[in-house]
């Protein structure tokens, strides 16, 4: 029994191997050196967000590709904010602007914003389908207790949440707002949702809350609140100047935000994040080599 | 090691999704209604009561319970909260600390009663409360919000998992430790096993009882920031607005006022288990 359990480890690990193996060399074809040479390590901040994972994911294939070690450090945001104002994180893949502008102010001598990752990111605040005659702010006066009077926010502090009470106080709504996180948002949408009742939350894209319910975004007719939000890649000061390369590759950084919500939706759907990125890199190798600047 | 995949992931998935909740989503409605009305009560009449008739009242209980220099620091601390201008958020706080407290000790201390009496029943519970304790709150957070919704409630539910073991375990524990001699003469005087229960082995257990009591309250109060995350008002919510605007000092204002909070009950309570002796 001992001896049948010993072989059969010994071909579990010589099949994964050489899986290991087939796999870095199916990688990534045509990046020009085929470096493997280490060339240090490159840590990546990564949030609790479900839309930080693509963009983190290709661009750690692409920067472990150009022969650089990846290490990924979760933590929420502000963490990866004072880890990047430190050095500890070189890079964050998903800053998003104007939300997280009160840590740009905060920790402007250490830290830059590197590139755009992708434009339009709208928010708002959002019902289900279901709910019938909201289509503007303007429809939600006179119409709180449909709703309890509470609308449901992220974070305590967030800067959407103060946007959702200036919002409130401006048009003089009776709303209370309700903050948790955004898991606990999702949850108390979800429990409504699934007896049909009135619910008003705020959403943002990307995010798979589109994909799982039917909601609509309710249109700000007044143009003062939820403007679309920019996403940014962010770097530690010295990335420009110990890792010039890496540098270069995330200031040509761009990806559509159509292809970040589809993988969103993959992930959720249970595939291996790091294949989905893979699968987007090979579909757009014309994009990765721009970035790469060849 | 993976020799079989064992898809948990996904049963608790579907049999959360699919049976529980809409089997059980009503029954849990009517609870959290109860349960809301309940905290709501404790918060209004606590925010009800002027600041300084609360602090009055609480310095008496502290001078009677724990002497002067109790009565001293509990002035100190209500005047911090006032000065610091939380006294809404401790109020808050110290409603979900109580009612999650009460609600701890009516389930606790019978069972712990049970156990007391019952090996088999012992045998079962234990287990359970090892898994209360360990269990990451985070993992029941999100469950116990598409139960009860967001806010006091859920808080509630969530704080009475993580702090009423060490009121059953201490009840448990104080009525084991009640000596065969004294159960012996009090069967030898004819008492009947009500009396012997009432009359002799939970008065010898108070003092170990309200050790639970306050290890109960004070893990209430470390579930203060978590409870935020689910939307309870309180100290809690002022730490995480903290975090996430790199606060400092805010964060220590709200942490210091969870911090004032927690000593003074638990002086307090202390003080009753020992006044008891």
């Amino acid at each position: 029994m001992k001896k049948l359990l010993i072989t059969l480890t010994a071909f579990a690990l010589i099949a994964l191997a050489a899986c290991g193996g087939s796999g870095d060399s199916n990688g990534e074809g045509s990046s020009d050196n085929g470096s493997s040479e280490d060339k240090g390590t490159i840590t990546m901040g990564v949030t609790p967000w479900t839309s930080t994972v693509p963009p983190t994911k290709i661009a750690k294939l692409i920067i472990e590709d150009m022969g650089y070690t990846i290490e990924e450090t979760q933590a929420d945001v502000s963490s990866i904010f004072m880890g990047l104002s430190r050095g500890d994180i070189d890079v964050f893949m998903d800053s998003w602007m104007p939300v997280h502008q009160n840590y740009f102010d905060e920790y402007e001598d250490s830290i830059e914003s590197t590139s755009i990752s992708y434009e339009d990111a709208s928010s708002g605040l959002v019902v289900p389908t279901y709910v019938e005659g909201i289509e503007t702010t303007a429809d939600l006066e006179g119409k709180e207790d449909m709703f309890g009077n509470e609308i449901y926010g992220i974070e305590e502090g967030a800067s959407a949440t103060e946007e959702i009470d200036n919002f409130i106080e401006a048009n003089n709504l009776d709303f209370e707002q309700v903050n948790s996180s955004e898991g606990g948002m999702i949850a108390e949408a979800q429990r409504k949702i699934s007896n049909e009742e009135p619910v008003i939350f705020y959403g943002w894209r990307p995010h798979t809350m589109f994909n799982e319910f039917d909601l609509k975004v309710i249109e700000d007719e007044s143009g003062e609140f939820f403007e679309s939000s920019t996403i940014h890649v962010v770097t530690n000061n010295q990335v420009s100047e110990d890792h010039s390369d890496v540098y270069d590759f995330l200031s040509n950084w761009s990806i559509p935000i159509e292809d970040v919500e589809e993988m969103i939706v993959k992930i959720e759907n249970g595939q291996n994040e790091e294949e989905v990125a893979q699968e987007w890199i090979d579909n757009n190798q014309d994009k990765v080599d721009e970035m790469l600047g060849n | 090691m993976n020799y079989f995949y064992f898809p948990l992931e996904q049963w608790t998935n579907t049999f959360v999704n699919e049976w529980f909740l809409p089997t059980f989503s009503s029954a849990f409605e009517s609870i959290s209604v109860v349960l809301n009305s309940f905290v709501d009560f404790v918060t209004n009449t606590l925010l009800f009561i002027p600041a300084e008739l609360f602090t009055l009242i609480l310095v008496l209980i502290a001078w009677r319970l724990g002497g002067k220099g109790l009565a001293f620091f509990t002035l100190i601390g209500m005047l911090y909260l006032g000065s610091v201008d939380i006294w809404e958020e401790s109020m808050n706080t110290l409603s979900i600390v109580i009612v999650s407290t009460f609600v701890s000790l009516v389930i606790g201390i019978p069972v712990g009663i049970f156990s007391a009496m019952n090996n088999k029943i012992q045998a079962v519970v234990r287990p359970t409360l090892d898994f209360m304790q360990t269990l990451p709150s985070f993992v029941y957070l999100i469950p116990a919000v598409l139960l009860f919704g967001l806010g006091g409630v859920s808080a509630v539910i969530a704080t009475f998992i993580f702090a009423a073991p060490p009121a059953v375990r201490m009840t448990n524990l104080g009525i084991r430790h009640v000596p065969k001699e004294v159960i012996e003469a009090s069967k030898a005087f004819g008492s009947t096993s009500k009396q012997l229960l009432f009359k002799v082995q939970l008065p010898l257990a108070v003092p170990s009882i309200m050790a639970g009591v306050n290890q109960t309250i004070m893990l209430s109060l470390s579930m203060a920031v978590i409870a935020s995350m689910i939307g309870a008002p309180g100290l809690g919510a002022t730490v995480l607005t903290s975090i996430s605007r790199v606060n400092i000092g805010l964060g220590l204002v709200g942490g210091l006022g969870i911090v004032v909070l927690a000593i003074i009950l638990d002086r307090i309570t202390q003080g009753i288990g020992q006044n008891t002796k």
